[in-house]
């Protein structure tokens, strides 16, 4: 939770869709698997520059990887 | 700018040998300062010789947080903090009970090994939130 947005994301569920693992993932964003590994769960939310690196690496939006809870 | 992994794996190297360096020069400038009798000049110079190697071995350091990805260079500020903190807090601490309390006198040589610690602790912790 970051000033009271609570940001969820579809990141696990996309890696799985690509057949990636943490690792692997980790390594085309050019981050540590830890790193990969706290987005997932939800402890860390991205910067905007990681966070456009996401979007395109996935093909999708940034709305539709990270989501508003409150929205 | 962007730091490549060849470049982090070379600040890490730089921080090794420096403070390898910097340990062998204290224990070297230790040993020998006594026995030598040196020119009181030469001492204030060579004392110095340790801490130019400390210097380099810190610019190794930034390249490496330089070389890390957004969350581990949060979590080395974090330790920093942390590390700064606790440092200020048990040197002042300790400088009050000195004063006070008559403890015997600490060299400040102390402080660096503590930042040290402070840091590697306060890095600790704030990994463990992000797991």
């Amino acid at each position: 939770m970051h000033g009271g947005v609570t940001v969820k994301n579809r990141l696990r569920e996309l890696r799985g869709e690509q057949g990636w693992s943490q690792a692997e993932l980790a390594a085309r964003l050019g981050v540590s698997r830890q790193t990969v590994n706290a987005l997932e769960v939800g402890k860390y939310d991205p910067s905007l520059p990681l966070a456009f690196k996401l979007a395109r690496l996935f093909g999708r939006s940034i709305e539709y990887i990270f989501t508003d809870e409150a929205a | 700018m962007t730091i490549s992994a060849d470049d982090k794996k070379q600040g890490w190297r730089q921080f090794t040998i420096g403070m390898t360096l910097y340990a062998v020069l204290i224990i070297g400038l230790n040993v020998l300062s006594g026995p030598l009798q040196l020119d009181k000049r030469l001492l204030i110079a060579l004392t110095f010789v340790p801490i130019l190697a400390a210097l380099w071995a810190m610019l190794g350091w930034i390249k490496v947080v330089r070389g890390q990805d957004e969350l581990q260079q949060k979590i080395v500020s974090e330790g920093v903090h942390w590390a700064v903190g606790l440092t200020a807090l048990s040197t002042f601490s300790y400088g009050l009970l000195e004063s006070y309390v008559n403890l015997p006198r600490l060299s400040m040589m102390w402080v660096v090994p503590l930042i040290g610690v402070t840091g590697a602790l306060g890095q600790a912790f704030a990994w463990r939130r992000y797991r």
